[in-house]
């Protein structure tokens, strides 16, 4: 069609409210996942979390049919029961999926946008820097919540509605809060660390790479502490045992064994949390910026 | 210049460490088209940044509809559209998704802004390419891209940064074509920033013309393009000496100075006419074969505010 066939209209309707803008970009970035590339990285996620939760619905099912169990002579008692615990080990053994998730959907959402010098694309538009930055936490943020919080607490309802009834709700009626709580702490620091990494470099796995370095590193880092100055203290600096004594903490676990494991309180290991997602957050408002400014 | 100014920019300084890339900047634009005229390194990008709230002056103020810079950053930019200088498309995504998705981003709804990519998508010449991937876009295509991201919301005011950079000069045409077109409309007015001086003269009424950060002119074009009455361009042709034919000129009181083109330029004394002129060639015995009183061209007016300024 030759240049100039069509008039230039302009469009006289109303923007949208400028609160939603950073959804766009999630929902963008989501809608991603199922054309092209996309659609195989979401196959693997799926298939990850889908046999993850199919152990624990399994795991759920058996205990309240128990009569399965007996009918196979295999002793009740041996099983754990269904309390804050079970639910706070339920949230835990999704790292995995979780860090995957993290991998997988973070490492190029900003690398991709700097190696492609669209940042002044974006930041052109009327976004700030910091609802940019929310959109892409979204991406990161919304599956994360979708194989901690919302897993856990559709076995939380199921429990209640079966074989846990009103008296279990009576005694756990703040872990649905726990649960939200913990899951919204790693969803924000997972997404705003693999941001922080992905904001460093132009290249996705190399942002990747970085923080599987981070993660091995820390922990290496408070074991060596830990082992050459003999003191359990040092363990803080592992974020990974941050998050279980801040769980232990949320879920109403302090007497528990483990929980006396840890020499520092889970008000300790949340400021310690806190802290680290309050860096990588500053690391990325200095690195995102519309303009590039060679030194 | 008009009454109503879009942009207006007070003593604006900016520096990048000791580099100081606008110095006590100061000028006011109307509607229409403008360009942001300067040699390289003269500040202009810098200064559609600080615009569009991307960098903070270090002194001065200004507005952009009337926002003040700075704090209105994001009530600028839901106004107006920007065109970057550098390549900064998502290469894989189709061009469509990308103007919808920079038209979603300046707040149109889902369905509007699907729309409105094709529209402007056709509109820039794209249309028959609007689902192919961008990164297997040529220079050329990539820039039509650009301008119809900038346009996709209908702004107020267009930023335009070397919209004509890398562009064969058919392209360099049809972009020049395209943003005459946009600004006849009506409804956007441009900046069209460049180093081009001629493209700036094509597709503009207005400019505004900075070196090192300064501004060394501003005004309308037609304005600063000046006929001067006592100067003349002659090229002369036959036998004669040309040599005795400066020398009759300078006998007559004219002053002549050897310009491009083989034209002789002679500045008339301001008691004479042009008669003199054929005086001294019936002299020397030459025929005179081109004369025309000289209008200057955007880059004399240039020139001449440089040579002023030093």
């Amino acid at each position: 069609m030759p240049v100039y066939d069509q008039q230039y209209h302009p469009w006289a309707g109303k923007p949208q409210p400028r609160w939603r803008r950073w959804s766009v970009i999630t929902r963008y970035h989501l809608t991603l996942l199922f054309t092209g590339k996309g659609r195989n990285h979401l196959v693997t996620l799926l298939v990850i979390a889908g046999f993850i939760h199919f152990c624990f619905l399994a795991y759920v099912y058996i205990m309240a049919n128990r009569q399965i169990l007996q009918q196979y002579a295999i002793p009740v008692e041996r099983l754990p029961s269904i309390n804050a615990q079970f639910f706070l080990t339920e949230i835990m053994a999704q790292s995995l999926t979780v860090a995957l998730l993290a991998l997988i959907m973070g490492a190029g959402l900003i690398a991709d946008d700097r190696r492609d010098n669209a940042l002044p694309l974006y930041l052109s538009k009327p976004l700030t820097v910091a609802e940019y930055l929310l959109g892409k936490l979204g991406v990161l943020a919304l599956p994360i919540l979708g194989v901690t919080a919302v897993p856990t607490l559709l076995v939380f309802g199921l429990h209640c509605l079966g074989e846990g009834g009103k008296d279990f709700i009576l005694t756990y009626w703040r872990l649905p809060f726990a649960i939200v709580a913990l899951s919204v702490l790693i969803a924000l620091f997972c997404g705003t660390l693999m941001l922080m990494a992905s904001s460093l470099v132009k290249k996705g796995a190399i942002a990747g790479g970085m923080v599987v370095g981070l993660f091995i590193g820390h922990n290496v880092l408070a074991g060596v502490l830990s082992g050459i100055l003999e003191s359990r203290k040092y363990m803080i600096l592992s974020l990974q045992f941050d998050f279980h004594r801040l769980g232990l903490w949320l879920f109403g676990l302090e007497h528990l064994a483990e929980a006396r494991h840890y020499p520092f309180s889970g008000s300790a290991a949340g400021a310690v949390i806190v802290a680290a997602t309050a860096l990588c957050w500053a690391i990325l408002w200095r690195q995102v910026r519309p303009v590039e400014v060679v030194k | 210049m008009t009454s109503d100014p879009i942009i207006q920019v007070n003593s604006l300084s900016f520096a990048y460490g000791n580099n100081v890339v606008l110095d006590d900047l100061s000028f006011q634009i109307g509607r229409g088209a403008t360009g942001l005229l300067g040699p390289n390194g003269a500040g202009k990008s810098t200064l559609l940044k600080i615009l569009l709230g991307f960098l903070r002056p270090a002194r001065g103020s200004g507005s952009v509809l009337g926002i003040p810079i700075g704090r209105g950053g994001v009530r600028i930019r839901q106004r107006v559209g920007y065109m970057p200088e550098h390549d900064c498309l998502i290469p894989s995504l189709k061009a469509v998704r990308l103007v919808m998705y920079c038209g979603e981003l300046h707040g149109l709804p889902w369905a509007e802004a699907m729309q409105r990519a094709h529209e402007v998508l056709f509109y820039v010449g794209l249309g028959e390419a609007r689902y192919r991937e961008v990164g297997t876009f040529s220079a050329g295509m990539k820039q039509r891209l650009k301008l119809a991201q900038a346009l996709v919301a209908s702004p107020e005011v267009l930023f335009l940064d070397e919209p004509t950079n890398g562009l064969d000069p058919s392209g360099r045409q049809e972009m020049l074509q395209l943003i005459k077109d946009v600004v006849a409309q009506g409804e956007t007015s441009v900046i069209f920033s460049s180093h081009i001086l001629h493209d700036v003269e094509s597709a503009c009424t207005d400019v505004v013309m900075i070196k090192k950060g300064r501004l060394v002119v501003s005004g309308k074009i037609e304005d600063l393009k000046r006929v001067e009455q006592a100067v003349v361009e002659v090229r002369w042709k036959g036998n004669g000496s040309g040599e005795r034919f400066v020398q009759a000129l300078a006998g007559e009181g004219c002053r002549c100075e050897q310009g491009r083109n083989d034209l002789l330029r002679v500045t008339l004394p301001a008691d004479k006419s042009t008669e003199v002129l054929f005086r001294a060639a019936r002299a020397s015995g030459v025929q005179i074969r081109h004369l025309v009183r000289k209008r200057d061209s955007l880059e004399d007016v240039f020139l001449s505010a440089i040579e002023e300024q030093n």
